[in-house]
């Protein structure tokens, strides 16, 4: 999903594109998706049926909406001491 | 004062598809596979002489088991348990491991599990014990000769370094200060060399990179070729670091775990009375990414 998320022209934040960093996540606000292999640590079982899933791995299963959140879209991360804004939870 | 921990001996990292991700240690980043046992595969670089530098082992996440150092001397050993005891830091002694002897494994402040050991089957390189030549044919992939340093993320990070300085007797080589005089990050070193391990903030327990050596800017370049070559992603580089003036490049593996190419031949040598360089906080891009001068966005926030 990334990458047709990508491929359409959208810019959005992600990491390590392996499911491991959790930079990627989004929710689902229709639709059905496959999640992929995704860390635990960061999809937990619980988020994933709030909605929740890592873009870079899901695959989608039918027509999705999706809702973007702020940390899906901007981040400033420029240094260490630098305020980090919240990911998506 | 001795240094008594010869190098990073160890690094254990998560897996979320052992097979998949074996596949890509062997052919695209080139390890040597000493053995599977179970859900862990047991790796080296082809210059290392003892049986495994780098483990893997299939779990629900990605990140860091645990990080082991080994000693100079069998004695360093005992030498270490005693600090560990005078600094009242709970330790176990694990009697055996795979192919290892005992070991004295502790949680640092970071939340990393840390061992030290000195007893490792050696097993040899890949070249012959006599009239070898420079290097083996045959290779797959990037083949990098060995393991070189692991950085890793601490809530506190100053509490995390005193630890490793203090206790274990590691020395600063470079370290990254805020306005007020606090250590934001710090760069330590035991084996003559700019860094066996690093500390940065972050999340406890985090793993940010473990960082394998290449010996020339062509296998450095070649390193990231290949890389596209097999569509794995690259997070920064070919580059070269303000601090330790090491080349970099920056991937991760297929289940997210970043890792690096580090051209330590650019770096200084150490000797034991080096004092750190300081770097400020307003600096920390070309301390970091050194030609770009400033970070990308994954470098800080992006790790497992």
């Amino acid at each position: 999903m990334l990458a047709a998320i990508l491929r359409s022209g959208a810019s959005v934040m992600f990491g390590c594109r392996g499911g491991g960093c959790g930079t990627c996540k989004m929710r689902l606000a229709s639709g059905q998706i496959a999640h992929g292999r995704c860390s635990a640590a960061v999809l937990p079982e619980e988020e994933k049926q709030c909605g929740w899933f890592l873009s870079c791995q899901a695959r989608a299963l039918s027509n999705l909406t999706i809702e973007l959140s702020a940390a899906n879209k901007y981040r400033v991360l420029r240094s260490w001491h630098t305020t980090i804004t919240d990911r998506a939870r | 004062m001795p240094y008594r921990i010869s190098r990073l001996g160890l690094v254990e990292i998560r897996s979320l598809d052992l097979d998949r991700d074996l596949d890509y240690y062997l052919n695209v980043l080139g390890l040597q596979l000493t053995a599977r046992e179970g859900k862990t595969a047991y790796l080296k670089g082809w210059d290392e002489r003892h049986a495994y530098s780098f483990a893997l082992t299939e779990s629900d996440r990605a990140g860091m088991v645990r990080m082991a150092f080994r000693t100079v001397d069998p004695e360093d050993l005992d030498y270490y348990e005693k600090r560990l005891k005078d600094f009242g830091v709970k330790y176990d002694s694990i009697p055996e491991d795979y192919r290892r002897g005992r070991a004295l494994r502790f949680m640092a402040p970071s939340g990393h599990t840390v061992e030290l050991y000195n007893e490792m089957d050696y097993t040899g390189n890949a070249l012959p014990p006599v009239n070898p030549g420079p290097w083996p044919e045959g290779l797959k992939g990037i083949a990098p000769p060995r393991l070189d340093h692991t950085l890793v993320t601490a809530p506190d990070p100053g509490k995390a370094i005193e630890f490793f300085q203090t206790v274990l007797e590691f020395r600063l080589s470079e370290m990254l200060v805020a306005p007020d005089g606090t250590t934001i990050a710090a760069w330590l070193w035991q084996r003559p060399a700019p860094h066996d391990l690093a500390i940065v903030p972050g999340k406890p327990g985090g793993f940010h990179h473990a960082a394998f050596v290449v010996d020339s800017a062509d296998a450095l370049f070649r390193a990231a070729d290949i890389l596209t070559m097999h569509k794995a992603r690259i997070d920064y580089g070919p580059g070269r670091h303000g601090i330790t003036r090491g080349t970099t490049l920056y991937f991760f593996d297929p289940s997210g775990n970043r890792l690096e190419t580090f051209g330590g031949y650019t770096a200084y040598q150490m000797d034991g009375d080096t004092r750190a360089i300081r770097w400020t906080q307003d600096q920390i891009g070309p301390a970091v990414f050194y030609y770009s001068q400033e970070l990308n966005e994954t470098f800080l926030s992006v790790y497992t």
